[in-house]
């Protein structure tokens, strides 16, 4: 992928999406959390890259990545590269025709390639919080550590291309009560931010890819991975921002809670709080074939040589118990 | 002088005589008295000791009676003793016996507790593999799906079936 001779980075923020119009304008949302992440990150002379994965682009519509470097001011631009990886992998490797976009599939390719000395997983729309921002100033993250940070849901009818930190801060914005994390496995939107140094993110393979029939959960089943391989599981101490939108898991999750086989989240109830995985070590898409479109740009062309197995079972892997009555990775199921 | 004369042949006048006849009297009566009072002292001595004497014999008697009773006493109490002894001996022996019935339940109590830990222990693991079963489960159906939808992809339409 390209800029590999570039200096590299404190932090890479994976991002995933694609144009297929996610909650409403989702390009306005991501640009405008894009423009005021970069900002803040910059101000504060946070050396970063966001990593954008488009997974999966639907077919005759233009690249979000088009429609993001197009409208993007040029500073933003230099800082994001974007992954488009070819359609025929959400095909290949999804054990679930009704999900149709595998996030965390997308967030493995971006992990993989990422080149920050620690990793951000986010959400296009996740504005990072003004304490984060202060940590990451402070160089304050601690390897073999997982950060997590509570989200705070602000109102739809925020104006979300003039932002600012009073209106972000602002209780009466507040779209629902903000909930705490709780030990052990800080869960809570998860998805919307995960951070970890990049050697243990890639000591843990990332997120889940042998269970493929999920979005939710997936996130959470990273964190249940990463405590029971001895990893430490803290909440960084302050929020971040998400306004709310159409299509979000929390409305979605009301429209669905009658047929949840239909649900494009995939199944909810999975046991992804007693069972872990170990991805194969090509995790990410390591030998997908990488073509170069543009100086930050790459483009996986599909191979099937670069497929895990659509079944693996040897990768469900049961959490190991430990004297302390916590659990570690282990023994296959 | 007569007087004189007549105690010289040892004669005495009548007032003499009558006098000493009055003494006489008195002496005798006094004797009377006196042996009267003797023989009631005598009497009263008599009464006194055979008080005594029955005293004595109530005495000896009450004595008999309570050294009896000691003795009974002491009987009934030694035979208590030895029934006290044996019947201590015998709740000790009792109490033994409970001691090791006690520590036999302790053991057979730890080695309950012990099957429950492990059985509750075999059932976490059951639940566990339980848990990765259904995962299992879960992505072999969605193969099983995946697959049956390629497959019926690959299906030849009508028109590819040969002719008729």
């Amino acid at each position: 992928m390209g800029q590999d001779s570039a200096p590299r980075p404190y932090l890479s923020i994976v991002l995933t999406g694609r144009n297929d119009g996610y909650g409403g304008d989702f390009v306005k949302r991501f640009l405008a959390s894009l423009q005021f992440n970069h900002r803040e990150l910059s101000g504060r002379g946070v050396s970063h890259e966001f990593v954008l994965v488009e997974w999966a682009p639907v077919a005759g519509a233009p690249l979000l990545a088009d429609l993001v470097e197009a409208r993007c001011p040029p500073p933003v631009s230099a800082a994001l590269r974007t992954v488009v990886v070819d359609a025929a992998y959400h095909e290949a490797m999804t054990l679930n025709p009704l999900l149709r976009f595998h996030e965390y599939l997308a967030k493995n390719v971006g992990v993989r390639r990422a080149r920050g000395e620690y990793i951000l997983v986010s959400n296009c729309d996740v504005i990072l919080g003004r304490h984060i921002l202060a940590q990451l100033e402070r160089r304050s993250l601690e390897p073999q550590v997982v950060y997590r940070a509570p989200r705070r849901d602000l109102v739809a009818a925020l104006d979300i291309e003039h932002l600012h930190w009073e209106a972000l801060e602002d209780q009466a914005n507040l779209a629902r009560p903000g909930k705490q994390l709780r030990p052990p496995y800080f869960r809570g939107s998860t998805g919307d931010f995960i951070a970890l140094d990049q050697m243990s993110f890639h000591r843990l393979r990332a997120f889940n890819e042998i269970y493929r029939l999920a979005r939710v959960g997936v996130d959470a089943n990273l964190l249940v991975l990463a405590l029971s391989s001895g990893l430490t599981i803290v909440d960084i101490g302050g929020p971040v921002y998400h306004i709310d939108h159409e299509g979000s898991f929390q409305t979605l999750k009301a429209k669905y809670v009658a047929g949840e086989s239909d649900a494009q989240h995939g199944h909810e109830r999975w046991n992804f709080n007693s069972v872990v995985y170990r991805n194969r070590p090509q995790w990410g898409l390591s030998d997908a074939p990488e073509e170069p479109r543009g100086p930050r740009r790459t483009y996986l062309q599909f191979s099937w040589d670069a497929v895990p197995p659509l079944v693996d079972l040897s990768g469900v892997v049961l959490p190991a118990r430990r004297e302390d009555g916590s659990s570690s990775t282990s023994a296959d199921a | 002088m007569i007087r004189r004369l007549l105690r010289g042949v040892g004669l005495a006048t009548r007032g003499e005589v009558h006098a000493a006849e009055a003494k006489l009297r008195d002496g005798r009566a006094r004797l009377e008295k006196a042996t009267a009072r003797l023989a009631e002292a005598s009497a009263a001595a008599q009464r006194a000791q055979e008080t005594r004497r029955e005293d004595a014999r109530r005495f000896k008697a009450r004595v008999t009676e309570l050294e009896s009773d000691r003795q009974r006493h002491a009987d009934r109490h030694q035979d208590a003793a030895a029934r006290a002894s044996r019947q201590i001996a015998q709740l000790t022996e009792e109490l033994r016996q409970r001691d090791r019935q006690l520590e036999a339940s302790l053991r057979q109590e730890t080695e309950l507790e012990q099957q429950v830990a492990s059985a509750k222990q075999d059932l976490e693991t059951a639940r566990e593999s339980l848990s990765a079963i259904e995962v299992k489960l879960d992505i072999l159906e969605g193969a099983a799906n995946v697959l049956d939808v390629r497959t019926r992809g690959l299906r030849p339409s009508r028109s590819d079936d040969g002719p008729g």
